[in-house]
């Protein structure tokens, strides 16, 4: 069997288009891909030589400015926000609690006229009159005791003549 | 070397970039081009892998740090997407790489841009019976013509290793061939 060398073959037998080599580089370079990193920007001429130098001068710049921890904008916001929570708990509108020492007369009396109560509906209030007698309000009230707060009394004769 | 630098610093340069590119493709795309024929096989595909190879090396001259030489740096580029276009390929007809490949030498006989006679035909049928890498030294070696030193920088593979391997692919070209022609 004749063993077959390969040196008696020296080419490949692949062969390109007539001109394709001279026509490539218009080919490439016409190419969407490398014109779209050319996008039609333009920077001002040496504007890569100096971008170094301008970066670096803003940046020793602001370092030698004094960088203040709080500023004036930081101060007022964090006042504000406490002078808004030291308001809320101050003012009354959480405060529900009504004593009979926040009445005055002059609220009582309003009160008494404009919701036009008759007797019959004070009555009502107090379910059981015996319980009410038998609570002995009477006997724990002195007769001194009670003369001295007539006499104290300043709107006493305001209550009797109504 | 003082001009492949000069020519790395121009493509870095925006201002310089197209001219020093316009350069680089006049410079190289032939050896490339046959690089990848080599590959691919057909001229069509061959034109498309360069064209985006050309691209990429456009898009990443930025990134080339100068630690291997700019040729090497390119058939590299060239290298890869030339396995990726044929790994797509193949991906894209549902078939194995060995079988995209086969497909390629088979289109051969009816391509307007082969010219080869029967023996260079079966030669190419013999190159696809071989690993991909064994197939690349090959290319490189016996039609390209490269040193093992330059092969070397571009597969970052041993010299040694190399030669290795491309006697390994000699010998078994030759008994396909010796097989094949004596049936």
């Amino acid at each position: 069997m004749k063993k077959y060398k390969l040196k008696n073959i020296k080419h490949s037998g692949f062969k390109t288009p007539e001109g394709y080599f001279e026509t490539f580089e218009a080919t490439i370079l016409n190419q969407d891909k490398i014109k779209s990193s050319e996008n039609g920007f333009k920077v001002p001429q040496g504007y890569f030589e100096t971008i170094e130098d301008t970066v670096l001068n803003k940046f020793n710049q602001k370092k030698n400015n004094i960088i203040q921890l709080f500023n004036r904008k930081t101060v007022i916001a964090s006042l504000s926000i406490a002078a808004s929570i030291l308001l809320l708990f101050n003012l009354s509108i959480f405060d529900k609690q009504i004593t009979f020492d926040s009445l005055d007369n002059e609220t009582l009396e309003s009160f008494v006229l404009n919701q036009e109560l008759e007797s019959s509906d004070i009555a009502n209030l107090i379910p059981n009159t015996e319980e009410l007698s038998n609570a002995g309000i009477a006997e724990s009230v002195s007769d001194a005791l009670l003369e001295n707060y007539l006499l104290n009394a300043e709107d006493i004769e305001d209550f009797l003549s109504e | 070397m003082i001009d492949e630098l000069k020519l790395i610093e121009q493509l870095k340069s925006p201002n310089h970039k197209e001219h020093a590119f316009r350069e680089l493709v006049a410079k190289y795309k032939e050896r490339l081009y046959w690089h990848i024929r080599n590959i691919v096989k057909s001229h069509q595909d061959a034109d498309d892998v360069l064209q985006n190879t050309f691209i990429k090396i456009f898009k990443n001259i930025h990134n080339f740090k100068g630690e291997s030489k700019l040729y090497s740096w390119m058939y590299r580029i060239a290298t890869n997407e030339s396995i990726t276009f044929i790994n797509k390929k193949a991906k894209r007809l549902q078939i194995t790489n060995e079988e995209a490949q086969q497909l390629a030498i088979n289109k051969l006989t009816t391509d307007v841009y082969f010219e080869g006679d029967e023996a260079q035909l079966k030669l190419q049928q013999a190159i696809a019976t071989l690993p991909q890498k064994q197939q690349l030294v090959f290319n490189m070696k016996y039609f390209e013509d490269l040193k093992y030193k330059e092969m070397s920088e571009i597969l970052k593979t041993s010299e040694g290793a190399l030669k290795a391997s491309y006697h390994i692919a000699v010998k078994k070209i030759e008994e396909y061939l010796t097989n094949i022609l004596n049936l």
